[in-house]
């Protein structure tokens, strides 16, 4: 009888195949490009999930971005400093005053001569999304605007591993961003001294890109416990020894900077740090007057700011948010529950975000008694069905999932664009949420040179 | 016009010593039509660094810093004040309405504040003391029976205490009746701002107080002061020393020491003298501690 072998009996036992993205995985781990994550009690430093299918942007279309990103960041800077001026957009009826005023991000406590010179914003990241095939604005990050250490990383992560395709494409450098950064810094020096970045250190989610942004740009990584300040100006005390400093790139949310002024019960920050840039000693970015434009109850009136100011017609769309304070758009929002998106206006990383169409029960409670009872904490805006990029699913196969860009700007005397930013992705194919605190990952940007 | 020399002591006492300390101080008078400030200096033990600046609300704010190793801060401000009787009579005469208030600068004190938020136990009240909306002189009324609602009892609050709480036990001392009128008054449509100073003693050379009311602002651009502790309209019988949406605005002394352990409350104490007039020639004299 013939023996009969079947093709699987005779051939060596099948390769060892590599498990999808374990190479990326690697890269990163590698490289420690770790982001925090809150798990129970305590900070968890992971590295970030990365995709290696990038996000290509023809020229033309990131030049229009590009020009209503510098458009968009004009106009908030000087409303900031409007603010803290004569305050003239609420005395000419263009935003209500009440909104300004009872914005709780809006820190009188940096108010003087200061906050009315220009270039309140040293950096700014502005979330989009493409509904469509066309670019909306979702938000305007001026408090603390972080990612950019993940983009320049995930640039990195296709040098060492996709350099072919990347040979291919040939998209714009985005190397350049820490030395802009520094150039911005060294502008708003007062004096001369140290140029420090203060992080509130390792527990922070954003830690890497702390570190990194200070490595590359040749300044000290402090935190508040190394620095001194007065009127005066801010010192970095070492030891015995103190070293001037003339300007300080924080990461701290700007109420959190100078316990002195800040609120009472935070022991947090520098004490008299607001004091030293109040009276001209100290050059701090972002200023610690932005967060009153980046305040998500003011996002509404930013094409209002922009005609106002620069008698300009917005070039970037953004959706329209509804007012939970008038009962015409609360009855509203609520009766459509499903089709919007509750946000707390001041708050970051997709914390108390609720989704319409996925609200468990006891959301939809919190929305409701948040509504009714602190109307002003809360907007809400259309769900909308944002465009979805490729992406590298768990198995190896392409799934498409929603993605956002965060473009990074940095303001000043010569105002500047990166070219390209922080894609994020959603960690699967069904999340609405890309922010990286509530597990999403990032892909590289690719702007067409 | 009759001329006051106050002196507004603060000592505060550190278990153990502390590095450095970082302090602003609200102490200065306001200058105004109906106080006019003759001098005013702060006197800092152990010897400090003090700037001047102006904050938000106009008022004029001493920053000190202390660099060397103490166990006490003395904080000493002596002012002389003299005060004309006001050209007005303290009456809201014209109630807002919705146009007046659009493009007013005032509309700023109508917003909840860190200290003041909106509540609905402030609505019960304003229908428990038949408060209408913008109707001044209900208002004016509530001021003045607020004590019949709530006990005045010292070291019952502390300068922390929630407006929430201060409802709920109907108890305070100056600084929650003045939040509890602010309140009120926001929540019945006036701006309403809370201005900390002091209350004239009824006999000269005496211990005075550090005292707090508020301040209603008018259509035709006036303030006029309320003093729910006393249940009266405001007269000549105050100075004012700083204005702000609520107490953490204008917080007369507010800072922060590097060392272990924390602080104990800070002594207080206020003397205010009548000066005479005519015995009081010599020029007034302006000067800053250790600059």
């Amino acid at each position: 009888m013939a023996l009969t072998y079947r093709v699987d009996d005779i051939l060596p036992s099948a390769p060892v195949v590599e498990p999808p993205l374990r190479a990326e995985r690697l890269w990163f781990e590698e490289h420690g490009v770790n982001f925090g994550v809150v798990v129970g009690h305590d900070v968890v430093q992971r590295p970030i999930p990365f995709d290696p299918i990038p996000r290509r942007i023809p020229k033309a279309e990131w030049a229009g971005l590009e020009r209503g990103l510098l458009q968009r960041v004009a106009a908030l800077d000087e409303f900031v400093r409007d603010v803290f001026d004569s305050q003239r957009i609420l005395r000419a009826g263009r935003i209500p005053a009440a909104v300004v005023y009872g914005s709780t991000a809006f820190l009188r406590y940096a108010s003087g001569a200061e906050a009315r010179k220009p270039g309140q914003v040293c950096v700014a990241g502005t979330d989009l999304v493409k509904v469509g095939g066309q670019w909306i604005v979702l938000e305007d990050n001026l408090r603390v605007p972080s990612g950019v250490a993940y983009a320049l990383a995930a640039r990195r992560a296709m040098v060492d591993l996709h350099r072919d395709e990347l040979a291919e494409f040939r998209p714009r450098s985005i190397s350049d961003y820490p030395r802009r950064l520094r150039a911005a810094l060294d502008d708003r020096a007062q004096g001369d001294g140290l140029v420090v970045v203060l992080s509130p250190g390792p527990y922070n989610a954003a830690y890497y890109e702390h570190r990194e942004l200070a490595r590359e740009m040749g300044c000290r990584l402090v935190t508040s416990y190394e620095l001194i300040a007065s009127h005066r100006g801010c010192w970095l005390q070492e030891g015995s020894q103190r070293y001037p400093v003339s300007a300080v790139y924080h990461r701290y949310s700007p109420e959190y900077l100078d316990p002195v002024g800040g609120s009472p019960e935070s022991l947090i920050g520098v004490p008299a740090l607001l004091g030293a840039w109040r009276s001209g000693n100290l050059g701090l970015a972002n200023a610690p007057t932005c967060g009153v434009a980046d305040d998500k109850s003011l996002f509404p009136y930013v094409p209002a700011m922009i005609r106002f100011y620069l008698g300009e017609t917005p070039l970037l769309q953004q959706p329209p948010t509804l007012d939970m304070t008038d009962p015409k758009q609360r009855a509203h929002a609520i009766d459509a529950f499903d089709d919007h998106v509750f946000k707390p206006v001041d708050g970051s990383g997709g914390k108390g975000i609720v989704f319409g169409p996925e609200a468990t029960g006891s959301d939809r409670d919190y929305v409701l008694t948040m509504a009714q009872a602190r109307p002003t904490a809360l907007v809400a805006q259309p769900v909308l069905e944002i465009d979805r990029l490729p992406c590298v699913a768990e198995d190896g196969s392409t799934e498409t999932r929603r993605c956002d860009l965060r473009p990074f700007v940095i303001y000043g005397r010569d105002p500047w664009v990166l070219p390209g930013g922080l894609t994020r992705v959603a960690p699967d194919k069904d999340s609405w949420l890309v922010n990286s605190s509530a597990g999403g990952g990032i892909k590289d940007t690719w702007i067409e040179a | 016009m009759a001329a006051y020399s106050i002196v507004h002591t603060t000592r505060q006492r550190y278990r153990e010593a502390v590095h450095r300390s970082r302090n602003e101080v609200r102490l200065h008078p306001l200058d105004s039509l109906t106080q006019r400030v003759a001098a005013a200096e702060v006197d800092v033990n152990p010897p400090a660094e003090v700037a001047v600046s102006i904050d938000y609300y106009n008022n004029l704010v001493w920053s000190v810093a202390v660099e060397a190793p103490h166990r006490e801060l003395v904080l000493a401000v002596s002012s002389e004040v003299e005060l004309a009787p006001p050209s007005f009579e303290p009456v809201i005469e014209h109630p807002w309405d919705d146009d007046a208030l659009a493009f007013n600068p005032t509309i700023e004190f109508t917003a909840a504040s860190p200290r003041v938020p909106r509540l609905d136990a402030v609505d019960i009240l304003l229908q428990e003391c038949g408060v209408r909306y913008r109707d001044a002189s209900s208002l004016v009324r509530a001021n003045a029976e607020l004590r019949e609602r709530f006990a005045y009892v010292p070291g019952a609050t502390t300068v922390g205490t929630g407006l929430l709480e201060v409802l709920e036990r109907r108890v305070g001392v100056c600084q929650d009746f003045a939040h509890v009128m602010l309140a009120m008054a926001r929540q019945a449509g006036w701006p309403a701002r809370y201005v900390s100073g002091y209350l004239l003693p009824r006999r000269s050379d005496a211990i005075g107080e550090s005292h707090a009311w508020v301040e209603i602002a008018t259509p035709d651009g006036r303030w006029v002061g309320l003093d729910p502790t006393h249940g009266i309209a405001v007269r000549d019988g105050h100075i004012r020393v700083a204005v702000g949406r609520d107490y953490d605005d204008v917080a007369p002394v507010r800072g922060i020491f590097a060392g272990q352990l924390p602080g104990e409350p800070p002594e207080v104490t206020v003397v205010i003298r009548q000066l005479e007039m005519a015995s009081n020639p010599g020029p007034p004299h302006y000067a800053m501690a250790d600059q």
